[in-house]
């Protein structure tokens, strides 16, 4: 029940993200994916960065980006051209945006209840350690995998 | 009418964001400061003169309302203006920053429309004639 409504909230405030800040639409894949069924190690070089939460259940949610797709966000989210990008503009980016879809879905889950977010990190060996648990999907750990025109991005959300 | 104007974010590109979006609503002459947490924030604030501040709410050290406590304590940063901008899902803490004096407050993610009509309203000026003719300061950032 939490892990069905937490994984409701997460896919409307991708989107939200994404269009509000990116001008990227995105189209979210229906199921439970895993990382290897995802396409996300297909694409080359990822970046990995995740963020704890605690309140009345508490977790982390990870967001994986394929390096493809976060240049294009950096870009427009700072209208930086991608020859000036560094590694601190795209890891920014990704912990911003990953920050931006954890307070949103929160707020929509309880907005009068207390959420406390931990501040975004990013995993030094990216998707393989995201993919390392080998969490298949189960009650505690799920998967949400998003379209965009530049390719996909995933979400894992685990509920301790 | 330009204004001095403090960013404090321990994200570089969320500073860089909000202040192309201060840029694009006619602020592009105005002086930016920024610094990276609270502690940062409140040695520029002893340094130089503010208008108006702009925090996050959530970063290492010293967060945006601890910040903006210890400004209401002093008679010099006391009515400098304070605007959080903040991912922070509970109104409750929202709540908590405007009883402790902040001028508002915009969720992220946001509009530049809500950037531009959040300093209108607290600055009391509207620049929209001031726009600047530098492209990379429109809203499609």
């Amino acid at each position: 029940m939490i892990m069905n409504n937490l994984m409701t909230q997460i896919t409307v405030s991708i989107s939200e993200v994404m269009e509000t800040m990116f001008y990227i639409p995105v189209e979210p894949r229906d199921g439970n994916i895993t990382i290897e069924a995802s396409g996300l190690l297909e694409s080359g070089r990822a970046e990995a960065a995740t963020i704890t939460f605690h309140g009345s259940f508490s977790g982390t949610i990870d967001l994986i980006i394929p390096e493809t797709l976060l240049i294009i966000m950096a870009e427009n989210f700072m209208g930086e051209s991608r020859h000036h990008l560094t590694e601190e503009h795209l890891e920014g980016t990704l912990k911003e945006t990953l920050n931006m879809l954890a307070g949103n879905t929160f707020s929509k889950i309880d907005n009068r209840s207390s959420f406390c977010l931990g501040i975004p990190e990013i995993k030094m060996s990216g998707i393989k350690e995201s993919s390392e648990r080998k969490d298949a999907p189960s009650c505690n750990t799920n998967m949400l995998v998003v379209d965009t025109l530049d390719g996909p991005m995933g979400i894992k959300v685990h509920v301790n | 009418m330009t204004f001095s104007i403090l960013l404090v974010d321990d994200s570089m590109p969320m500073r860089r964001v909000i202040k192309k979006a201060f840029k694009a609503a006619g602020y592009a002459g105005s002086n930016f400061s920024e610094a990276a947490n609270g502690v940062e924030g409140l040695e520029k604030l002893e340094k130089s003169w503010i208008d108006i501040v702009i925090t996050d709410f959530t970063m290492p050290e010293m967060n945006g309302l601890e910040m903006l406590l210890n400004m209401k304590k002093s008679d010099l940063l006391k009515d400098i203006p304070v605007v959080v901008v903040t991912t922070e899902g509970s109104q409750e803490k929202i709540d908590q920053f405007m009883k402790s004096g902040a001028a508002g407050y915009i969720k992220k993610p946001f509009t530049p429309e809500q950037i531009r009509d959040m300093i209108t309203s607290i600055l009391g000026v509207s620049n929209d004639n001031e726009q600047s003719d530098d492209p990379d300061n429109g809203f499609d950032f």
